[in-house]
């Protein structure tokens, strides 16, 4: 218990004190039978209890401060990661782009690699004479002779080159010749030979008669 | 010896001012304990009640 003090030694003040702060002194007060004054001498008086209140105090606002520093760093590298991954996505739907394309192209290269030698030269063959139906042609049709020239047989027998030119790709058909392959069709022209024929694109739906398709 | 503390005045806040007298020394010694950890007399006293046993 502490020593009782003249009323001279003390110091009127005011404590600002949150509600519950004062309802705890009021209760601790009533039990023992102290004044505020008192307690606080008595609490102050306890060194070693308010040290190691110090200390724990210290110590919990050391460890708070770490941890607002921690909080700093984390939210630093959460930001970077953020970024990282937003470009990591932008870098993957660029790559998914890529890829899409590269198995078109492969397909496409696979499917190439499927057909036969004959076929990719009719492929190009007909791609060649197509172009000259285009130029050159009228109604989609044209003369054997001019065909055959400007296929570049500008000189020698070019009776021999119609000749091998419908044996190789053409199948005689009454009165035309029909190549599935070119998709093509040479109409003969009675009393004429082979250089005065009619060469006509086919429709791709021909099975049991001729579709002249117009240019 | 006086019993209980001073008369309190009530602030909308939920704060309240008491006003006592407090020897010098225990006074002195209050804010010394206070500055330390850089709180007001209130919050040194709520401190104080946290760790307070009985």
């Amino acid at each position: 218990m502490p020593r009782p003090r003249k009323k001279q030694d003390g110091k009127i003040t005011t404590i600002y004190l949150e509600r519950w702060a004062l309802e705890k002194i009021m209760e601790i007060s009533k039990e023992t039978g102290l004044s505020l004054g008192d307690l606080i001498e008595i609490w102050l008086t306890k060194e070693e209890r308010i040290a190691r209140m110090v200390a724990e105090y210290e110590g919990l606002k050391k460890h708070s401060l770490e941890l607002e520093k921690l909080v700093i760093v984390l939210e630093d590298k959460l930001l970077k990661a953020e970024q990282q991954n937003e470009k990591l996505l932008l870098e993957r739907d660029a790559l998914r782009e890529e890829n899409k394309t590269l198995k078109a192209e492969l397909a496409e290269l696979r499917k190439q690699l499927r057909m036969t030698a004959r076929e990719r030269r009719a492929e190009e063959f007909k791609a060649e004479i197509y172009e000259i139906l285009d130029r050159y042609g009228k109604n989609g049709s044209i003369k054997m002779l001019e065909l055959l020239k400007k296929l570049g047989h500008s000189s020698g027998d070019l009776k021999k080159y119609a000749k091998d030119f419908l044996e190789q790709w053409f199948v005689d058909d009454g009165k035309m010749l029909v190549s599935d392959e070119l998709d093509l069709v040479v109409e003969k022209v009675h009393g004429l030979g082979e250089l005065a024929w009619i060469v006509k694109r086919m429709s791709h739906s021909f099975r049991g008669g001729l579709v002249e398709v117009k240019a | 010896m006086k019993k209980g503390p001073g008369r309190p005045r009530k602030y909308p806040q939920g704060v309240v001012a008491v006003t006592m007298t407090l020897p010098r020394d225990v006074l002195e010694e209050l804010d010394k304990a206070r500055k330390k950890l850089s709180l007001s007399r209130g919050e040194f006293i709520s401190l104080l009640l946290e760790h307070y046993k009985h």
